[in-house]
């Protein structure tokens, strides 16, 4: 197979998921998230990287529901605490 | 040990300061951070999340990035700590410091108010 890790279908599959659970963001955000996403995929993973390798750290990485998730909720801004002060995360 | 719900949003509350708290020491890029996050046993259940929380404690003004173009390496993106952050994070570690004893008291039973059965009771 010729080409970087980054174009072995389960990561196409995974940054394809991504981007439909990034659905309804605002674009850059969701682009800028990708970005980082891919980056830390192409770091962590060796080029000869197999098949177990890549679904380890896809794994680690956790689903692009959860990702993405995260990534919405932040859009809803700071998180109160209790006391009505604001944590800015 | 605390069920995996309970442990989900103990973290969600943590998680920013201690990721202020690392880049405190030096700035890091994505990989690295995420890595030494996941290295503190239990602290991050999922790699991805960490670009979202960065991403947020970016907007917030806590911190920073640039690309850095060490020699001998690839380009990277660095993220440091702002001083918005060092303060942000030193309120923190206070506040911490009183829950931990507050909530500590009162789990194990030495708050004030917690009854006369709890009088005494070894820990």
């Amino acid at each position: 197979m010729s080409g970087t890790v980054l174009e072995h279908q389960s990561v196409q599959d995974y940054l394809h998921d991504l981007n439909l659970a990034l659905r309804g963001m605002p674009y850059r955000k969701a682009y800028a998230l990708r970005e980082q996403i891919i980056t830390h995929l192409d770091e962590a993973l060796p080029p000869d990287a197999d098949d177990e390798e890549i679904a380890e750290v896809l794994r680690s990485l956790g689903s692009p529901a959860d990702v993405a998730a995260e990534a919405v909720a932040a859009l809803a801004g700071p998180v109160a605490d209790v006391r009505g002060g604001t944590w800015l995360w | 040990m605390a069920g995996e719900g309970g442990l989900t949003e103990l973290r969600r509350g943590v998680l920013g300061p201690c990721v202020l708290a690392l880049l405190e020491i030096r700035p890091r890029f994505g990989l690295e951070l995420v890595r030494d996050l996941a290295a503190a046993d239990g602290l991050l259940t999922s790699d991805g999340t960490v670009y979202p929380l960065l991403n947020r404690l970016r907007d917030a003004g806590l911190v920073t990035s640039q690309w850095q173009d060490n020699e001998g390496e690839r380009a990277r993106r660095y993220y440091s700590i702002t001083e918005a952050g060092t303060q942000t994070l030193k309120e923190f570690r206070a506040d911490w410091d009183r829950f931990a004893v507050t909530v500590g008291s009162v789990l194990n039973h030495t708050a004030a108010g917690s009854g006369p059965a709890a009088e005494g009771r070894p820990q």
